[in-house]
């Protein structure tokens, strides 16, 4: 008598959509320019826009923070969004789904490779504040920086996940990823600073998720401390999280619309 | 034991109902074709019996198992092979062979996965996109996928549609390599010609519904006498004569 095959290991079954992926992420230049070039190109910017003779290490921190939470955040909505989003529209969920692997390993293997992009684009990030302009956190200071670069990292992906989850096509998320990367420009305060803004858009921005992660990232790493502002600014970082997650997770379709 | 086994099953779309009632079963080595016009609920047939539709009512078994209670341990024994070639753009042929085989539990070394990759002539490509194939060259890639875990019941949903003649041939004779090793395989096809070709039997579906399910050879002989089949004939009765009298001859929407 034919006997069926019995399911194969969780943990093998996610290492094979881990290594996939990787390999898919290393080989796409769109998700190398979000992990390398953007953090990369708004640190130089700051930096040649100081004043010359500050040598001071504080203000570049600052613009490290400024440059790491941008590109933690577009590679949540290119790297991620736009990668979900052709996925489901060219069938590869669809076909995956026929293999004998938890629904949620699919898009956990995903998530877990972006993750791993967020912190090698915060240790590439300081290596080359290091390298280039002679300048590197306290050890106590880069403990808060991974720490934010962490939890903002899951916020950025739980944004790209919400984006997908509510945009049916993939170039209908392509479109809305750049519109927010602009806002994301904006709110962040690299072009424009907020002090000129209005009160009502100020305090918007100052509750953004961009916003509370680079404040969050620039106290651990300038005055290697957080106050009790900090720990206000770490709840709403959480409560988005928990928000867009849920968000994200319950309204996603894995055909596309 | 049948290797599959679909009874009364019954696939809902809100209000509307894509498969009604529909029962039949595959015995071991056995290629069932399943053909009807495109709404028919083919697809919904398969999308059910992979775990990724909840039946509305019915019963499936794929080895004994149910795929709604147990749905990796039955895709475990399922090989699929969807509409269209649907793999991460990204990733080589080489790499998606060895992702599935990952995702089936099987382990494939280079020199075996290298064998494997020969064997339907696609060595040469290894290192290629798939998007970069021909739609050949893909569908056999699709195949050896739905095959790397060697399992006892395959899945072919329409896989020779937009092939040409010597590829759907050479696609024929893998299916039949396949039976001949006594795998089942439940078989979706616009063709009558495949349908005839491969399938020990065929069931007829309309309107979400099997309307004749019998060998290739009955289905002519029980036809071939009625008038109305006799007139969509050019000739004598063929299998696409009584699909069209089955089915109609409107073209479906």
């Amino acid at each position: 008598m034919i006997k069926g095959s019995a399911a194969p290991a969780p943990g093998g079954t996610l290492a094979a959509l881990m290594s996939a992926e990787m390999h898919a992420f290393a080989r796409s230049g769109r998700s190398l320019i979000w992990t390398i070039a953007v953090p990369l190109l708004v640190l130089v910017i700051g930096e040649s826009q100081l004043p010359k003779g500050i040598s001071a290490q504080a203000p570049t921190l600052e613009i490290v923070s400024i440059a790491l939470a941008l590109g933690i955040f577009t590679l949540g909505l290119f790297g991620y969004a736009t990668v979900l989003a052709t996925y489901r529209e060219r069938g590869v969920f669809e076909r995956l789904r026929c293999a004998p692997v938890p629904a949620w390993q699919i898009l956990g293997a995903r998530l877990l490779v972006q993750m791993l992009a967020v912190i090698l684009q915060a240790v590439l990030l300081f290596v080359v504040a290091w390298a280039a302009y002679g300048v590197a956190p306290s050890l106590v200071g880069a403990g808060y920086a991974l720490a934010v670069t962490m939890l903002a990292g899951l916020c950025a992906l739980a944004i790209g996940q919400v984006i997908v989850a509510l945009v049916g096509t993939a170039q209908g998320t392509s479109a809305v990823a750049r519109v927010l990367f602009i806002l994301l420009m904006l709110l962040d305060g690299f072009f424009f600073r907020s002090s000129r803004w209005p009160s009502a858009l100020q305090t918007f921005a100052k509750w953004t998720p961009i916003r509370i992660a680079t404040r969050l990232m620039q106290d651990g790493l300038v005055s290697a401390h957080w106050g009790a502002a900090d720990v206000r600014y770490l709840l709403a970082l959480a409560v988005w999280i928990a928000v867009l997650a849920y968000l994200g997770v319950s309204r996603f379709r894995w055909q596309a619309a | 034991m049948d290797v599959l086994s679909v009874q009364g099953l019954e696939v809902r779309y809100g209000s509307h109902t894509a498969v009604r009632g529909v029962s039949f079963g595959i015995g071991s080595g056995e290629v069932l074709g399943l053909i009807g016009p495109n709404g028919a609920g083919k697809t919904s047939t398969l999308a059910a019996i992979e775990g990724l539709l909840r039946p509305a009512a019915g019963e499936i078994r794929v080895l004994g198992v149910d795929p709604v209670r147990e749905p990796l341990r039955a895709r475990a024994s399922l090989g699929v092979q969807l509409q269209s070639t649907a793999f991460q753009p990204d990733l080589s042929v080489r790499e998606l062979v060895a992702l599935y085989a990952g995702l089936y539990g099987v382990r494939l070394g280079r020199a075996e996965l290298d064998r494997r990759l020969e064997s339907i002539g696609l060595l040469e490509e290894a290192g290629r996109r798939a998007s970069q194939l021909s739609g050949g060259q893909q569908q056999r890639l699709t195949l050896l996928i739905a095959l790397v875990h060697e399992p006892p019941l395959l899945l072919l949903d329409e896989p020779t549609t937009g092939l040409d003649p010597q590829s759907r041939r050479q696609l024929w004779s893998h299916v039949e390599e396949q039976r001949a090793v006594g795998r089942s395989v439940l078989l979706t096809t616009h063709s009558m010609e495949e349908a005839a070709a491969l399938s020990d039997r065929i069931a007829i579906m309309v309107q979400g519904e099997i309307v004749a399910l019998d060998t290739p050879k009955k289905l002519v002989e029980t036809y071939a006498r009625n008038p109305r089949a006799m007139q969509l004939a050019h000739g004598s009765v063929t299998l696409e004569d009584v699909f069209l009298l089955l089915a109609g001859e409107e073209v479906s929407k």
